[in-house]
């Protein structure tokens, strides 16, 4: 017999379910989530220079004095490369997947000699990189692992004071993002 | 027949209530984690990979890109030192050390994230732009009006919230206290 007290149970008990559930699946079910938003202003295996109006107004709460590029990687055909020159702010490397979120992140102070280097590879790719690797050649580029295929590289340079701007976006502008081949 | 529907219509309300508690912990989100300072708080790990699930639904919701780990901390504040909530229409003092002893930002957003001012003025402050004098500690002004020193133009309609965030900064999300960081105190309302 299914009473009012059995009946209160199942309900109780579907609430939980259905909200832990619904909680979990929001970041790969959010249309609108900042990883969308952000992959309609990228190109594939291209850096792009984020123009500042067009960034505040894809995503909120966004820092003001903040340059933005974007690029979007696809592994398909190889790791990418993410190079960039530090400048005259504080810069930083965001790695987004769908769902995950920011899964990695790394500041200017991970540079060598002015240079911010880093490689994004698949879980295999990866594999493929650490073989090549000598003994005598010290690893200078900084290694990511994707899960994913498909991913954002989020460049961030503070804009120190406004006037510095144009600047801080011509920096922004050198910075690459391009497929590697593992074959040669 | 009758068990049969009651059963049914139990599963319907529990799926439903449990849909309608997901919308409710995104649109006020639940405290779970929140590291609060004086008027500021912040959620430790957000912007990583080990960020707690409730954060993480609420940014995918909003579409709201925290900063990373390795960018820096975070720090918001919607209410002033008092407990109110930061209207537009008044006139606020900030003041006091910021943490980290690195660059940070200071912006105002209105309810929806955008920033809050009118087109042609700034909208945040930078630590390499904020006016320091001699001897005082660091003020900021949050006005509608013109203020001299530094000043951050907000929107006289609604309420605001500030962002402060510190880049490149080694302080950890849980070693923040209300001592040092600005306070925010409300200097009048017209």
């Amino acid at each position: 017999m299914i009473g009012p007290i059995a009946s209160l149970l199942i309900a109780l008990l579907l609430t939980g379910i259905v909200h832990l559930a619904s909680v979990l699946a929001l970041p790969w079910l959010a249309p609108r989530d900042a990883f969308s938003r952000l992959a309609e202003l990228a190109q594939d295996n291209a850096m792009t220079l984020v123009a500042q109006d067009r960034a505040a107004e894809a995503l909120p709460y966004s820092d003001p004095a903040v340059a933005t590029a974007i690029c979007r990687y696809v592994l398909d055909r190889g790791p990418v490369r993410v190079r960039l020159r530090t400048g005259v702010g504080p810069m930083s490397l965001l790695f987004l997947r769908k769902g995950a979120g920011i899964y990695h992140s790394l500041s200017d102070k991970a540079a060598t000699q002015g240079v911010l280097d880093a490689v994004v590879a698949t879980p295999q790719q990866m594999e493929a990189i650490i073989e090549r690797d000598s003994d005598d050649d010290a690893v200078q580029e900084i290694r990511i692992t994707s899960s994913d295929i498909v991913g954002l590289v989020v460049v961030h340079a503070l804009v120190p004071t406004h006037s510095q701007r144009p600047q801080v976006e011509r920096s922004l502008r050198q910075a690459t993002c391009e497929v590697e081949s593992l074959d040669d | 027949m009758t068990r049969f529907f009651l059963a049914l219509a139990a599963a319907f309300i529990g799926g439903l209530l449990g849909l309608g508690l997901t919308a409710l912990s995104v649109e006020t989100p639940p405290d779970f984690g929140v590291v609060r300072a004086g008027p500021w708080m912040t959620r430790p790990g957000i912007g990583t990979a080990q960020a707690d699930p409730y954060s993480r639904a609420l940014m995918a919701a909003r579409g709201i890109l925290p900063m990373g780990a390795a960018e820096g901390l975070m720090l918001t504040a919607s209410r002033d030192s008092s407990g109110a909530v930061l209207a537009g229409a008044c006139t606020y003092r900030i003041s006091g050390p910021v943490p980290g002893g690195g660059f940070w930002t200071l912006s105002a957003y209105d309810g929806n994230g955008r920033t809050s001012h009118a087109s042609d003025l700034r909208s945040g402050l930078t630590s390499d732009e904020a006016l320091r004098f001699e001897g005082e500690a660091l003020t900021i002004m949050l006005s509608p009006q013109a203020q001299p020193g530094n000043w951050i133009p907000v929107n006289s309609s609604g309420a605001f919230e500030l962002i402060l965030r510190l880049y490149d900064s080694q302080t950890s999300a849980h070693a923040i206290d209300a001592s040092a960081l600005p306070r925010i105190t409300r200097e009048g309302c017209p």
